[in-house]
């Protein structure tokens, strides 16, 4: 039987995966037959971008004022000397604060023993950075060299009229500074964070580098593209934050030992207030079956239907799944701060009750994928797994965490249920959060556990 | 008047000689003129004698270098195991439930006697013995399965019922060609394997006895069907993978163990005991190796959680289910972890 209902699960994680277009961040490393092939084509981005807003004067006006404060930053392996991540960056303070995407020095963050980090100015010099402030949640950090060049951007404001013209400063794979014209269409909020919606072409090697309003005012940092013109720039604001929060701390101490202990803590605050403001609301009930389900929990989140009731088999389903939309980068296998639950309703149309039970066990059976982390980073799940009375109805339920080794008081939670009070039709529930305390996941499924209602 | 029977025994009990003696007097030594006459360098010349009294028998060592021992019938059965004849400490008068003659010493039927490293059992001829044992032939169970239309009756039955197992386990209608493919596999497999141990019954007994073999076969794997769900029962009422496991595995190695020694009974001449003992270890084997070979496949790593997702119907379920608090509570062991300071 397995195959045959395999193929069934994977047509709809299919459909799952092609309604929750996946992210790709504005970055990646270049090789040099990569940028030989390509450096013809690559000086005038708006050329290879098929853009159809055409280079004004602006544009190169704006470049020519402002590219000496723009950098290509750098991920050295130390073992090797090489490049192992490339992004760009922008000077922001006379001091030589470099601001750019936390994702770009992920690496030397996490191993500052394998890994360095170095600027390539306009003019060529080569020049090494301290990681100063990094905040995961909004994909930003600051770094400082001692070497500042004399020309710094300003911050600006984030918010304008949707269409207003504005411009993206980067070094797209490590073929030359350039900039990229584009359209301000205002700020993202069914997001985990905000974000700025930008329809412009970023690039792999951009990541990092300044948005800037016609007045060269930095608007936002470069952080994400989802291809076609549809990319995403993190708001100016949450640097102006991450600033104030370094300037606050100046002349305590210099170096941070333990950027662990700072990533957990952000990714605490994080989810505090992501599942606070969650379990602070009432939520939108969704019908599935005889039962009554949660919804949409805010609008973070988003949910797809899907059902069949395929002539051929004796049964039916019909599916919800709902997600935020949003997941937070820790490392280049590691990332958090989602999360997603699902229903299947299930139904009998001809199959015995042991029948029925051997599909509805199958499809109970099929674990959410968990590919946000890999070995190096997450425990084992350990699952707990008991009989629960749900308003008059049992359910069985599954519930499994794991722990994160660099981060202990997280966890990946997992909860599983299944309604056993019916012969030949039931309901699987599922929810999933990621890198949640015990004590913040364990609010949350106690309020989707108890949410569930069966129509009598 | 009454006989006396001495019994030279070995260490485990048996008997490995015997002399019949109807004086009134039985020398015992190792020297030739003695009625028992015994080579064992631990035993004087003259080690001593049984001698008949009004109402009873006495024995008597004659200053023996190594002593007389006795143990009594009813000490025997328990001390059989660490009373074996060895240097005897003459220091103590009893030791392991023996006991040393002095001068003279009553015994009774059934009693041991020690001397040097030999051991006699003193029996009268009016000693009580068990009743004879039944000889165990083919048990009458196999006889009646050794026919030709009940084995097929069975194979028919089983192959009705793997047809049944198919159709519970699809989610569509199958074709008709489907449950005959399975019944047909099933059929020939157990066919084969009847006819392995027909083979090895008909080197051994020159009788191959195929109609039993195929019955029992047969029976096995329709009890098995039928009772192996039970495991996922048990492991569903209780939440627990490691009962279901386990019984599955109980029941897996009971029902193998059957099998085997049903198989051994009919083909082989082998003692009941080892048949059971045989098929038990054999049996045990499989399912070890099977358990081993299952958690020695676990990865280490899983990236995803491992679900203990059996379900049933809910038929009979007694389970009242916690509060989702109660469940709450019940789950935070799954938070902890060594060093983490909750």
């Amino acid at each position: 039987m397995a195959p045959l209902i395999q193929s069934l699960r994977s047509i709809c994680i299919f459909f799952f995966l092609t309604a929750s277009l996946p992210v790709v961040f504005a970055d990646s490393v270049a090789t040099d037959d990569f940028v030989k092939t390509l450096s013809a084509i690559a000086v005038l981005p708006s050329v290879q971008d098929r853009s159809p807003a055409p280079i004004t004067d602006e544009a190169q006006k704006l470049y020519e004022k402002y590219q000496r404060a723009v950098y290509q930053i750098r991920v050295i392996d130390l073992s090797s000397g090489k490049k192992s991540v490339i992004g760009s960056g922008f000077q922001f303070t006379l001091q030589g604060h470099i601001a750019t995407n936390f994702h770009v020095v992920s690496e030397a963050v996490h191993a500052p023993k394998r890994f360095k980090v170095e600027f390539l100015r306009f003019d060529g010099t080569v020049g090494e950075l301290d990681i100063k402030a990094i905040d995961v949640v909004h994909d930003l950090a600051i770094l400082q060299t001692k070497d500042g060049y004399s020309q710094f951007l300003e911050f600006g404001v984030s918010e304008f009229p949707k269409g207003t013209r504005i411009f993206s400063m980067g070094n797209p794979h490590d073929l030359g500074m350039s900039i990229v014209e584009g359209t301000y269409n205002g700020l993202l909020e069914k997001s985990l964070y905000r974000k700025i919606h930008f329809s412009g072409s970023l690039n792999g090697g951009m990541s990092g580098g300044p948005a800037l309003d016609y007045n060269g005012h930095v608007i936002g940092v470069n952080v994400s593209t989802y291809g076609n013109q549809l990319s995403f720039l993190v708001p100016v604001d949450y640097l102006k934050e991450l600033y104030a929060s370094i300037k606050n701390i100046q002349g305590k101490s210099g170096a941070v030992s333990n950027w662990s202990e700072v990533i957990q803590n952000q990714l605490i605050d994080n989810q505090k207030g992501l599942i606070d403001g969650l379990v602070g609301t009432s939520w939108e009930m969704l019908p599935i079956g005889n039962a009554a389900v949660p919804g949409e929990m805010s609008d973070l989140f988003k949910c797809w239907g899907d059902s069949k009731d395929d002539g051929e088999e004796l049964y039916q389903w019909t599916s919800l799944r709902c997600s935020s939309q949003d997941d937070i980068f820790i490392a280049n296998d590691l990332r958090t701060g989602q999360v997603t639950y699902n229903y299947i309703w299930v139904k009998s149309k001809g199959l015995n009750t042991f029948r029925f039970y051997r599909v509805y066990e199958y499809w109970f059976s099929q674990p959410f994928g968990f590919e946000n982390a890999k070995e190096e980073d997450v425990k084992n799940f350990k699952c707990e797994t008991g009989f629960v009375n749900i308003s008059g109805e049992h359910w069985k339920a599954i519930l499994c965490a794991r722990q994160y080794k660099k981060f202990p008081r997280l966890y990946d939670v997992n909860l599983n249920l299944a309604s056993v009070d019916h012969y030949k039709k039931g309901l699987l529930a599922e929810m999933v959060a990621l890198g949640v305390t015990q004590e913040k996941s364990q609010v949350l499924i106690r309020k989707f556990m108890e949410s569930i209602r069966w129509k009598k | 008047m009454e006989k006396v029977i001495l019994e030279i025994i070995k260490d485990s009990g048996r008997r490995a000689d015997y002399t019949i003696f109807s004086g009134l007097v039985v020398r015992i030594g190792r020297g030739y003129d003695n009625d028992l006459i015994i080579s064992d360098a631990h035993v004087s010349e003259h080690h001593c004698v049984i001698r008949i009294h009004e109402g009873g028998f006495t024995l008597e060592d004659l200053s023996s270098i190594n002593g007389t021992w006795v143990i009594a019938k009813s000490a025997e059965k328990n001390s059989r195991r660490f009373a074996s004849p060895g240097p005897v400490d003459v220091g103590k008068k009893s030791q392991g439930g023996k006991v040393k003659v002095d001068q003279s010493l009553r015994i009774h039927s059934g009693d041991v006697i020690v001397i040097g490293h030999t051991r006699l059992r003193f029996i009268l001829s009016g000693h009580e013995i068990e009743p004879a044992k039944l000889i165990v032939g083919p048990s009458a169970f196999f006889e009646e399965i050794n026919s030709v239309w009940k084995s097929w009756l069975l194979v028919i039955s089983a192959f009705f019922l793997s047809g049944a197992v198919e159709h519970q386990e699809s989610y569509k209608n199958l074709p008709f060609s489907k449950f005959i493919s399975v019944g047909i596999g099933l059929m020939l497999t157990i066919l084969v394997w009847s006819g392995i141990w027909s083979f090895v019954g008909w080197l051994i007994k020159r009788k191959a006895y195929f109609s039993a073999h195929l019955s029992w076969a047969t029976l096995f794997f329709l009890v098995m069907t039928i009772i192996y769900p039970l495991a996922d029962q048990l492991g569903y009422m209780t939440s627990s993978e490691k009962i279901e496991m386990s019984a599955g595995s109980f029941i897996f190695w009971i029902l193998i163990s059957m099998l085997i020694a049903g198989h051994l009974m009919i083909a082989t001449y082998i003692a009941r005991r080892y048949q059971i003992a045989v098929a038990v270890v054999l049996s045990m084997t499989v399912v070890v190796f099977g358990i081993v070979t299952y958690y020695a496949g676990k990865a280490e790593f899983i990236p995803v959680p491992d679900l203990y997702s059996t379900l049933v119907p809910p038929y009979g379920r007694v389970v009242p289910g916690d509060s989702v608090e109660q469940f709450l509570q019940k789950s935070a062991k799954i938070f902890l972890t060594k060093g983490n300071g909750h």
